[in-house]
């Protein structure tokens, strides 16, 4: 009916058949299957063979039955080809066609391998955990999804495919946010960097950035300073932030000009910062040397008379800007500067001064004399002179003139001639009220014609708009100035009460580029030595030229 | 790496902590301040237009030197598991691990110039603080955890004490085996559910469960002796079931025989016990003293992937 198999640990075996369906197993030699070892109760468990089912397993004592990781079941249908196991021993039911019959196979275990518990979880490794393993995938999923898929997404995408989404794409690559003006088209990161592991060519920038010129036309001072080995990139340092592309380093610019040497070679002080080491304005003034206008670029606080600011005009600031008033055809009326210094529409600067607008309300020119008055034009000497001859002739000789006896003289002090008056008119009366008027022999007199200069910081930009709100009397000292030749431009002490260098807080950062262009050369453009990969220009010498 | 944890459980190396982090007197300690120091000074110096970043001669410079680093610090990895050329060359490798692995921290940080964000580059620089901070576990352990190993132990190895519990089974089912076959079920039951070691968590929290051993069992006898012993009442926090129940059976039997068995019983199962909590003391200070290295080892293979996408993406996009 059943046989029982039993396999010893040496090898050997032996069979015991059982007639009956119903079968107890257990240590003590009463049982019918009786098993050794401590781990099994004397009365362990009742069985009974159920063709085709298997064998039904009721566990007697309440160690119970283990199977397939399972311990303790008091219950357990041992089917065909399964396994149980009993205090450390092995049960498997097998039903052999060949003999037709059912085979309760026994591996006899011994206690002692159950009781050292050789699968039990001493160590970290025996628990599950790995090195290799965990190691090897995180570093395929950081290959994948760091570099492999980034790659695929830049590959394959164009304007017909784009990135797929959720996957990472190349941005996770972006080292720093792109600045503000980049970042329209900076989202793609190809439109700069343009060919892989070439950095970034000085073609892509100039693509839009068209027309940009080199420092300086002078191959010598850009071969000193190394410039034309630079790239746009060497100092436009993307991925800093939103302005970071525009250099507010001193260093790009003091890495050259700070250095003693640099005034010998290009004729400018050394510059090192703005709070120390940056040189009094030199602001450049039309002066008058010999008759002849020349523009001369000297620091402000020089003694004034060595080289003055020439207009052609007379003019005191003082004397129009009297706290008690000016008398005005309408009336007294206190002026400020706002009264003729109109800002431009940019605010950048002001509207210029021009004798109608500005000063003719007050100032007309009315010639007075005896025989009645006369208005005279401006701006144009000879017609002036035309109109004081015509006025001469009709007021001396003509009707209008009182009549004279023979032998009584003309009226006191009145001029003998026409020419005596234009005379008088430009060098006594009025024309030299304001203008310089000049005499030479043989020659009637002239106004010199009136240089009226908009912009003294010439190699400087300076824009007035955000300063609107400092009052003028801040920087320029205006009520204090009788001369015209007096030059109201502040001194760098002004401008550094409020700027400062990057970096400081202690008041308003300024940049070099805020003041200084970087990109001044008059004609050589920047494209013009990029594309030659930074070589030298073939027509230019190497003598240094002074800028002015 | 090797799937052993690289401490055989029965040979843990104690007592030369101290001298592999001064070994060939201070040599890699003084190199790691030069490393400091000239970062550090070059760092103070420099100033890049633009700021400091990894862009920059000074960061180009300083991210070499990390990469180079961080390469041959993993190389220890495997030269370690290659040969072994004697306990000194093996403890100048560690020593030059140990004090350069943690200049690699000031090395990087001052590579980044701070400059943290969003992408595979911060990745990178994560990971690597992670692998020495794992790293710098895994120095603490091992100059405080071997000693306790040993003195839990008392110079006994661990198969040796496992092999101990075994025998202590035997010796408790056979006594229990002489007294009834009532109390060898219990005792069967009771062998069964005493565990060794157990899940990570257990190992490395040192709270293992046993609570088969208690309820299953305090069921049992409470069913099985109620009615002979009258009642007694059983609480769920006698933390030693078996014990209880043996020393109530003491008193019930009053049989001089009986009573000597169940003494010899009671005491083996207190030896028991007491040695089952110190194995699963070696297991936990054990897991403690190389878990650092399931951490230290993968995640250095994955900064190691990390790195070679932080440079390629840094140069393909140059």
């Amino acid at each position: 009916m059943l046989t029982i198999r039993y396999l010893n640990p040496d090898g050997s075996s032996t069979e015991q058949q059982l007639e009956d369906r119903d079968i107890t197993i257990g240590r003590s030699a009463d049982n019918l299957v009786q098993l050794p070892g401590l781990l099994v109760a004397r009365q362990h468990a009742q069985a009974t063979l159920e063709p085709p089912k298997g064998l039904m397993i009721d566990s007697v004592s309440p160690t119970g039955i283990e199977t397939r990781g399972r311990s303790g079941l008091m219950r357990l249908k041992l089917g065909r080809g399964e396994e149980a196991r009993i205090g450390g021993h092995r049960l498997r039911l097998e039903y052999e066609e060949a003999r037709r019959e059912w085979v309760l196979e026994i591996q006899l275990g011994s206690a002692r391998e159950v009781l050292e518990r050789a699968d039990a979880l001493t160590s970290l490794t025996a628990a599950g955990w790995r090195f290799r393993g965990p190691g090897l995938a995180l570093a395929a999923l950081l290959l994948i999804l760091g570099l492999l898929l980034p790659l695929a997404q830049r590959h394959f995408a164009d304007a017909h495919h784009q990135p797929v989404p959720l996957l990472p794409t190349d941005a996770v690559w972006l080292a720093g946010r792109i600045s503000d003006a980049h970042a329209s088209f900076g989202r793609d990161c190809a439109n700069c960097h343009q060919e892989p592991f070439v950095r970034v060519r000085d073609a892509a920038c100039l693509s839009c950035h068209q027309g940009i010129k080199h420092h300086s036309d002078n191959q010598a001072i850009r071969a000193v300073a190394g410039l034309d080995e630079r790239r746009c990139a060497s100092c436009h340092l993307e991925h800093g932030g939103p302005h970071a592309v525009l250099p507010s380093s001193p260093g790009v610019c003091t890495d050259c000009h700070a250095t003693p040497h640099f005034k010998d070679f290009a004729g400018l002080p050394p510059v090192g910062d703005f709070a120390r080491q940056h040189p009094e304005f030199r602001p450049t003034l039309n002066t008058l040397q010999d008759g002849q206008w020349r523009a001369l670029r000297q620091p402000l606080g020089q003694p004034l008379n060595k080289a003055r600011e020439s207009s052609g005009l007379k003019f005191s600031h003082a004397a129009h800007l009297k706290v008690e008033g000016l008398k005005t055809p309408d009336g007294r009326e206190r002026l400020d500067c706002a009264s003729c210094h109109a800002p431009a529409p940019s605010k950048a600067a002001f509207e210029p001064i021009a004798f109608e607008p500005h000063c003719q309300r007050c100032h007309q020119l009315d010639l007075l004399t005896a025989w009645g008055a006369q208005r005279l034009p401006h701006g144009d000497d000879e017609l002036v002179r035309a109109t004081v001859g015509a006025f001469y002739d009709k007021a001396a000789t003509g009707s209008a003139a009182p009549r004279r006896r023979p032998g009584e003289s003309a009226p006191r002090g009145a001029p003998q001639s026409a020419a005596a008056l234009v005379d008088e008119v430009f060098d006594k009366r009025l024309c030299i009220t304001c203008h310089d008027v000049v005499r030479e022999p043989g020659k009637p007199p002239q106004t010199r014609p009136t240089q009226l200069q908009q912009s003294w910081l010439v190699q400087a930009h300076f824009t007035h708009a955000p300063h609107g709100w400092v009052q003028c009397a801040d920087c320029h000292a205006a009520a204090a100035s009788t001369q015209a030749s007096d030059l109201l431009l502040p001194s760098i002490q002004t401008c550094r009460q409020c700027h400062v260098d990057p970096g400081s807080d202690r008041g308003v950062q300024s940049a070099c580029v805020d003041c200084h262009d970087f990109h001044k050369a008059q004609r050589l453009p920047f494209e013009q030595l990029s594309e030659t990969g930074g070589g030298t220009l073939g027509h230019e010498t190497g003598k240094t030229s002074a800028p002015r | 790496m090797s799937k052993d944890p690289g401490i055989p459980p029965d040979k843990v190396e104690i007592g030369g902590h101290r001298s592999y982090l001064v070994y060939g007197g201070y040599r890699y300690l003084k190199l790691s301040l030069l490393v400091y120091v000239l970062s550090i000074a070059a760092y103070i110096v420099d100033d890049p237009p633009q700021g400091p970043s990894g862009n920059t001669w000074l960061g180009y410079t300083l991210g070499t030197v990390g990469a180079l680093l961080i390469v041959w610090l993993a190389w220890l990895g495997v030269r370690k598991r290659r040969y072994h050329r004697g306990r000194g060359a093996m403890q100048g490798w560690l020593s030059a691990h140990v004090h350069l692995g943690l200049t690699l921290l000031v090395v990087a940080t001052l590579h980044t110039g701070f400059q943290f964000g969003a992408n595979v580059h911060t990745l990178a620089y994560v990971l690597m603080c992670l692998v020495i901070a794992s790293g710098m576990y895994g120095v603490l352990a091992y100059a405080l955890l071997p000693d306790r190993i040993t003195g839990n132990r008392r110079d006994t190895g661990f198969r040796d004490m496992v092999a101990e519990v075994a025998r202590l089974d035997e010796t408790a089912l056979a006594i229990a085996d002489r007294i009834d076959p009532e109390t060898h079920t219990v005792l069967l039951r009771s062998v069964a559910k005493v565990r060794l070691g157990g899940s990570a968590w257990e190992q490395l929290s040192g709270r293992y469960r046993q609570a088969g051993e208690l309820d299953a069992l305090q069921r049992f006898i409470a069913s099985k002796k109620a009615p002979a012993v009258g009642g007694a009442p059983l609480t769920e926090r006698r933390a030693t079931a078996t014990i209880s129940f043996v020393a109530d059976r003491m008193f019930d039997m009053g049989g001089e025989r009986r009573g000597e068995s169940l003494q010899q019983l009671l005491q083996t199962i207190a030896e028991r016990k007491a040695l089952v909590a110190r194995i699963n003391r070696d297991i936990t200070l054990r897991a403690r003293l190389s878990a650092w290295l399931y951490l230290h080892v993968p995640m250095t293979l994955g900064l190691l992937a990390a790195l070679a996408v932080h440079i390629l993406s840094s140069f393909y996009y140059w």
